[in-house]
């Protein structure tokens, strides 16, 4: 499993805000960038948001503020509290050089096998990604938006970027586990360099990979390290031929031990992923 | 035969060290070797990489170097003892990341312990990759003349079929002043000229005073430079000042490039984006190509777990073996994104893709690692 729909859509937008020669850079075009990643934002009227992104265009003073919809799940107090967002919100967690200025746009980001099931709940936009295209449905308060997302952006030959966000902590553990083999790998083959591998160091690494992709806040640090630092005890207990791999690495570092503990990891993965589609509980 | 060891000198300005560097290619009249009395001899420099300093003493295997001071601040020796023997290099470490070593040692032995020094584990020092347009880009230098090219290419992705092994080899070494034309010849033919990226230029250079004030060197893809001809030792300095110049700035790009939160003074955003690599023939054993890259052995050293994103489009969590780097990558028939993250090194970038034109395709290309440096 690499991934699931809501971090896939996630990934999706945040590409709309580069410039990659196989995904639409529509938003990166009009200045957009990534300010914010599932980032709480007090509401004056009352409440809280979570945003999965906020991108801001420094150019328009727009920001782009939205909701990525992995499923068909739906909830019209959280939809109220989008539509009550007031641009004066933004002000003290974005960037702009004017924030008196800033005007703003509350989307939900979804894909096309769910839209149905969402349309018609809301009176918000959608960005919508479909296998062919990206639509918009519904009207943008920002004039340019609407204009340049009037008709759908084709995806023909493009291929979906996948890194800019990792996971989301929450994710099942069939996604994390690839993530934590791989972290498990290069404090492995960095360690070598100063001594004997610290296993601490995979969660340390993780976290600061969510933490510098901003999908985490430093104050969620010791909870992740104890999920991570338990999910590789439980890899290394439940996968003997892991435990014996890494073992190994550290006193034979070669190419053909590096080549079997990829193997290894491929087949962990796997291995997990099957089973955890039985019961999560394992975990 | 039990090779001979030159003491270098110990030099106390820089002058000095020029002049030192321009004695060791002229030999000695009292040389004992009569055979190679008067013969010029190769001044080999290899211009290393490392973002974490060149450790002053090492055990490399079988051999082992410690580096001593001279008199002039930033210039070393680095005395490597392999065996009953010793060798000898100026350790050049002005620049804090880009370290020079000059020798005359042969090529097999001076090879034997750069490769040593790159494969240590300990640390973290690395070839510099002169990818092809660099190459070019350095032909085309004001003052540089083009005096030849090599080819070495040899294809690392063949997979065994019918239980035989379809290798695809070039290896050519071509000098002189009709170098040009064969070069521009052979790039009429699609297969030649996939397969033929620059494993070398040549580049004549002369202060254009004196006529015997002259170099030829060879430039390789993989940082080394050796004169081949003349002795201007001060052209051999500028030919290194510029490919370190270019190669720094370009790494330098390249890492500013890399993905993770920034600060522009007013607050945080997401930043960087990923490497597109541009493949203009589709790759047609793209599970061999997989393999080849993620297996964990040098030209690329990277280790990898696939997985699959959508038909024929994959995902790879990856690791840079040189730094214990993670990276990720998206790979399909024509395309392949890489994504460094804050905190590693660029000279990956560099590294992938120089050695995906020497061993796959020549014409693989980075527009952003091409746009750093225009």
């Amino acid at each position: 499993m690499h991934a699931s729909n809501h971090t896939r859509l996630i990934n999706k937008f945040n590409g709309l805000c580069k410039n990659d020669p196989k995904w639409p850079s529509t938003l990166h075009d009009l200045g957009y960038k990534v300010q914010l990643v599932e980032y709480k934002i007090h509401l004056q009227e009352s409440g809280t948001i979570q945003p999965d992104i906020v991108a801001v265009s420094k150019k328009t003073l727009h920001a782009i503020v939205s909701d990525c919809k992995g499923g068909s799940s739906f909830s019209t107090d959280q939809d109220r509290r989008y539509a009550s967002l007031d641009s004066r919100d933004l002000e003290q967690h974005v960037t702009v050089h004017d924030p008196k200025r800033l005007s703003h746009d509350a989307c939900y980001v979804d894909s096309e096998d769910n839209h149905a099931s969402l349309e018609g709940r809301t009176q918000l936009p959608f960005i919508t990604f479909g296998r062919d295209s990206i639509s918009k449905h519904g009207t943008s308060r920002y004039e340019q938006l609407n204009k340049t997302l009037d008709r759908p952006i084709p995806l023909v030959d493009a291929r979906e970027p996948t890194s800019y966000y990792p996971f989301s902590p929450s994710d099942a553990s069939a996604v994390i586990v690839p993530h934590v083999l791989r972290a498990l790998v290069a404090c492995l083959t960095a360690r070598r360099r100063a001594g004997k591998i610290d296993y601490s160091e995979v969660a340390d690494q993780i976290f600061s990979r969510l933490y510098s992709a901003q999908i985490i806040q430093s104050r969620h640090e010791k909870d992740l390290k104890k999920t991570i630092s338990q999910i590789l005890s439980r890899l290394l207990d439940n996968y003997p031929k892991l435990k014996a791999h890494t073992s190994k690495l550290e006193s034979e570092y070669n190419t053909a031990t590096l080549q079997a503990l990829a193997s290894v990891c491929s087949d962990v993965a796997e291995q997990h992923e099957s089973q955890t589609r039985i019961t999560d509980e394992h975990w | 035969m039990e090779e001979r060891v030159q003491r270098l000198v110990r030099v106390s300005t820089n002058k000095q060290f020029v002049e030192e560097l321009e004695n060791m290619i002229i030999p000695p009249k009292d040389y004992e070797d009569l055979s190679e009395r008067g013969r010029m001899r190769d001044l080999k420099t290899f211009m290393l990489e490392s973002n974490d300093g060149f450790p002053i003493q090492a055990s490399l295997g079988r051999m082992s170097y410690e580096v001593v001071g001279t008199g002039l601040d930033g210039i070393k020796i680095m005395q490597v003892k392999d065996g009953g023997l010793t060798h000898e290099f100026y350790l050049d470490m002005r620049d804090e990341r880009f370290f020079r070593l000059h020798t005359i040692c042969t090529s097999d032995v001076a090879h034997r312990i750069i490769q040593a020094l790159t494969d240590d584990r300990n640390h973290t020092l690395d070839n510099t990759w002169f990818h092809h347009n660099m190459l070019k880009r350095l032909i085309s230098k004001p003052g540089n003349h083009f005096q030849g090219f090599g080819i070495s290419y040899s294809d690392k992705f063949a997979k065994e079929r019918d239980g035989r092994v379809d290798l695809a080899n070039l290896s050519l070494d071509m000098s002189g002043s009709m170098a040009s034309d064969i070069d521009k010849l052979l790039r009429q033919d699609a297969r030649i000229n996939r397969a033929g990226a620059y494993s070398k230029v040549s580049i004549f250079r002369s202060n254009g005073t004196d006529p015997s004030d002259f170099v030829q060197d060879d430039v390789r893809y993989d940082g080394y430079f050796s004169i081949k001809q003349g002795k201007s030792v001060q052209d051999h300095i500028h030919v290194l000042d510029y490919c370190k110049d270019e190669y720094a700035k370009t790494i330098q790009g390249v890492e500013n490039e890399r993905i993770g939160a920034s600060d522009d003074g007013g607050g945080r955003f997401l930043d960087g984006r990923s490497f597109y690599f541009e493949f203009p023939h589709r790759i047609e054993d793209l599970d061999a190509f997989i393999d080849g890259v993620f297996n964990s052995s040098r030209p690329f050293q990277l280790w990898g777990m696939k997985q699959i994103i959508s038909d024929g489009y994959y995902k790879i969590l990856a690791v840079d073996l040189h730094t214990g780097s993670p990276m990720d990558f998206e790979i399909s028939d024509d395309m392949m994104r890489a994504y460094i993250f804050k905190g590693s090194c660029g000279n990956t970038i560099l590294r992938l893709l120089t050695n995906l034109q020497i061993h796959f395709d020549s014409q693989i290309t980075c527009p952003l690692v091409e746009g750093i440096a225009c």
